[in-house]
């Protein structure tokens, strides 16, 4: 067979490996191809929420590259390269093999990001460029050649690929505000230059990467690998055991899941910060949006990251129960109870991750000179109240809000049942945007509730009859979980006491705030 | 017995006509089995024969579907923790966390068992040369059953349940684990549930044995009396016969005319009788390995004889 014939039978393999994602890809993009059309031109308006109509779309391009990635880049426990063994040993030689999953990866997403931009973008009115795609490549290319080339080195490489992705989408964003306009021209000859360079190291890398898997060589920071083991030897030496089950649960609980969500609000404050500043020095009104943005970014983190949290283990494909933990003599009701309190844990850590952030950037490194103005604004509306308590006040909401969107999806994702779990992702990612979307109409346009009441005065009803099915629901699951003896009176007491006083203040608050 | 007695039933593992089917394959056709405290019991079957899903139904990880399961007297799926924090495991499939060293796998896992034996804990890891810095990912496949194996012996189970814990390991580290295994055997009190498809070392451990076929026992004895009552006979009649001899205690008669091969479970004595009868007789008389018996056993079974 000849090099090319070898070529299309790998791509082959590829696509045959993922074919259920494409067309799962593909599904969508019908849809929102469809669904755009029907929806109001009014909901695209409102500039705060303009991004969220590019979410499905930005997903579709990181679950192809992602699909095409996952077939080289194998998470056996035993297998340290990039490559599965499998790959290695088919008669094809190393260029040919990076070259077909690079031009794969290129090609998926150049398709996808046209077949976007055609059918559901510009049909529906919103923006859609050329250009940024080739910030995605160039991304694409990077990420696959940091996968390869770092694959013994996981956090090294989450780390430097979270870096190197808020560096290029800051970098977009400057050309787009330098611009004036997204269909502008934007791309000059030094960025041309610089993401060209990029994308040809990266080339090279994965090359040399994947050359030096296939024959077993790896490679270590100046040998650390040795101090990592030093170091861990002499941290586990000082570590006593843990004081209870529960205790040890929770660590492990905390490590494999609940990491998660201040990382990723770690990454998205920095991003936000790099985009705002720039945005700031360009318009100082904007600081009111990034601002936004920041204390909104730990709740809307918490929508997509508390569907993986909500699994027994975060970072595996499916919802099952290893054996490693079924086997432990714990119960249904501690797994839950030890995965709230984590929550709890992550929520806290993140809000003091962007309340320290976002203090930093205010104090040393942003232009103010637009908030005393909304101070005004604000005193006006709340003349007898402390603006420093009114903030705490609301501080605590989204705190609350994100423990909240972090625990909600737990039924589902403990029930180990796998299409009930991503339907439920799918049912309360589209809840949690939809809501958001109404918000920001009502935002610009307040007679939009009376208007729809007046049209359809069935909605109220229908609302309540909602709540009504929640609450008979949940006291259901309570008395069989309390029938099979998985939760005890105290835990039952202990929750409806978290939820009644946690719904209380948000309602209060918005009360307040209306 | 009452098996919902109390907490030092006679046996502890008592199993009464379990029924399990998974969709429309039945794995397990109404089981019963009784394991003793104190012994070490040999399960033994082809792959796919129902021994994990019977070992599954013990540790509670799957639910009755019809019939009973108690271990130490209790039902393992209402009371987990009860069941649990007695009873080791070690699994052919190891999927110990791969982000944890061993160290903290250590850690961790002596949180649930009040009875752990720290020192025992790092005499095992010294005795397999284990790094308890080296993460669990990086283990080949011999070190990460060697962990599972200080893992499940370090808690110091009243129950110690193995399946198929060699599969695939080379014969130092099977060795390692059957001499674990028998030293166990010394610790007062301590029953182990070996599941297997390599007899020899079912039969180099094990006090009492449970062939399993096609999701039933299709034996239950001390290892000893199998080996006792179970014999291969050569036999030569006078005249040739055109069906099989009918010999009593046979289960598996081979041959034709005049020469014919017979395993028998019961004494030679009783088939000689008949063979007598038939101007027949015993040319040689063999006992067998436990590798034999269940060849014979099932090999039957599988050819339709």
């Amino acid at each position: 067979m000849s090099q090319i014939g070898k070529s299309l039978h790998l791509a082959w393999a590829v696509w045959g490996a993922n074919r259920r994602g494409f067309t799962n890809v593909l599904i969508v993009l019908v849809l929102c191809a469809v669904v755009y059309r029907l929806i109001p031109a009014v909901w695209f308006e409102p500039p705060l929420i303009r991004l969220i109509w590019f979410i499905p779309f930005a997903l579709s391009l990181i679950l192809v590259f992602s699909f095409i990635s996952a077939t080289v880049d194998s998470d056996e426990p035993t297998v340290l390269s990039a490559f599965p063994q499998r790959v290695f040993v088919l008669p094809i030689n190393t260029l040919t093999l990076v070259s077909v999953h690079l031009l794969l990866a290129v090609l998926s997403v150049t398709a996808v990001y046209f077949a976007w931009g055609l059918l559901v973008l510009e049909p529906a009115g919103l923006p859609f460029a050329a250009w940024p795609l080739s910030f995605v490549l160039s991304g694409v290319i990077c990420f696959q050649a940091l996968i390869w080339c770092l694959s013994r080195h996981r956090l090294t490489r989450l780390i430097i690929m979270g870096t190197l992705g808020t560096v290029l989408m800051g970098l977009a964003v400057v050309l787009q505000v330098e611009s004036a306009g997204i269909a502008g021209p934007v791309m000059g000859t030094t960025t041309f230059g610089i993401l060209l360079g990029l994308n040809a190291t990266a080339c090279l890398a994965a090359g040399w990467g994947v050359r030096h898997q296939r024959r077993g060589d790896y490679w270590t920071f100046f040998g650390s690998v040795g101090l990592t083991r030093s170091l861990q030897r002499s941290s586990v030496r000082r570590r006593p055991p843990f004081s209870s089950p529960a205790t040890a649960q929770f660590w492990y609980e905390w490590r494999r899941n609940g990491i998660v969500l201040p990382f990723a609000v770690g990454f998205a404050t920095m991003l936000i910060i790099t985009v705002g500043s720039v945005m700031v020095a360009d318009e100082p009104a904007h600081i009111l949006l990034t601002l936004a943005w920041l204390f909104a970014s730990p709740m809307i983190l918490a929508v997509f990251v508390g569907q993986g949290f909500a699994k027994v283990d975060f970072w595996r494909g499916d919802t099952s129960l290893p054996v490693f933990l079924a086997i432990r003599p714990v119960s249904c009701g501690t797994i839950v109870l030890t995965k709230m309190r984590v929550a709890v844990m992550a929520t806290v850590i993140s809000w003091t991750l962007v309340l320290g952030m976002s203090g930093i950037w205010l104090a040393f490194l942003a232009d103010t000179s637009a908030l005393p103005a909304w101070q005004e604004v604000l005193y006006r509306m709340y003349p007898s109240t402390s603006l420093w308590a009114l903030l705490a006040l609301c501080i605590g909401a989204g705190m609350l809000i994100t423990w909240r969107y972090m625990v909600l999806p737990l039924p589902l994702g403990l029930s180990r049942r796998s299409r009930l779990y991503y339907f439920g992702i799918l049912i309360n990612i589209l809840v949690v945007v939809g809501i958001v979307v109404f918000i920001a109409i009502v935002a610009s346009r307040p007679t939009v509730v009376a208007e729809l009441l007046r049209q359809f005065g069935w909605i109220p009803w229908v609302l309540n009859l909602l709540i009504l099915a929640k609450v008979w629901l949940a006291v259901a699951a309570w008395r069989k979980s309390l029938a099979l003896g998985l939760v005890d009176a105290r835990h039952v007491v202990t929750c409806l006491a978290t939820w009644v006083l946690g719904t209380g203040y948000i309602v209060l608050l918005f009360w307040f705030l209306w | 017995m009452d098996i919902n007695s109390g907490d030092t039933p006679s046996s502890v593992i008592e199993i009464t006509n379990l029924h399990r089917s998974f969709g429309g394959i039945q794995a397990l056709k109404g089981i019963s089995l009784t394991v003793p405290p104190g012994q070490v019991f040999g399960l033994v079957g082809e792959n796919g024969a129902g021994k994990t899903t019977m070992i599954k139904h013990i540790l509670g990880l799957l639910k009755v579907q019809s019939g009973i399961v108690r271990v130490f007297g209790r039902d393992p799926v209402v009371d987990p923790v009860g069941v649990l924090s007695r009873i080791g495991y070690l699994s052919e499939q190891s999927d110990l966390p791969g982000w944890m060293s061993i160290t903290e796998l250590l850690r961790y896992t002596q949180a649930w068992y009040p009875t752990w034996d720290r020192t025992h804990a790092d005499e095992l890891l010294h005795k397999f040369k284990l790094d308890p810095a080296q993460k669990c990912n990086t283990l080949s496949q011999g070190q990460r059953a060697k962990t599972g194996l200080a893992l499940a012996l370090a808690q110091r189970p009243d129950l110690l349940i193995l399946d198929e814990p060699s599969s695939g390991l080379d014969p130092l580290v099977r060795r390692d684990i059957l001499e674990a295994i028998l030293r166990g055997e010394a610790d007062k009190g301590r029953t182990v549930l070996f599941s297997s498809h390599l007899l020899d070392e079912i039969e180099s451990v094990s006090d009492k044995v449970a062939m399993m076929h096609q999701g039933e026992i299709v034996l239950c004895r001390s290892l000893a009396e199998i080996k006792q009552s179970h014999y291969r006979l050569s036999i030569r009649l006078a005249k040739a016969l055109i069906g099989k001899p009918d010999i009593p205690g046979a289960f598996l008669i081979e041959g034709s005319g005049k020469d014919w091969t017979a395993v028998i479970d019961g004494e030679p004595g009783r088939a000689q009788a008949y063979l007598e009868h038939i101007n027949g007789q015993i040319q040689r008389a063999d006992r067998l390995s436990l590798d034999e018996v269940f060849i014979a056993r099932v090999g039957r079974r599988i050819r339709g004889i």
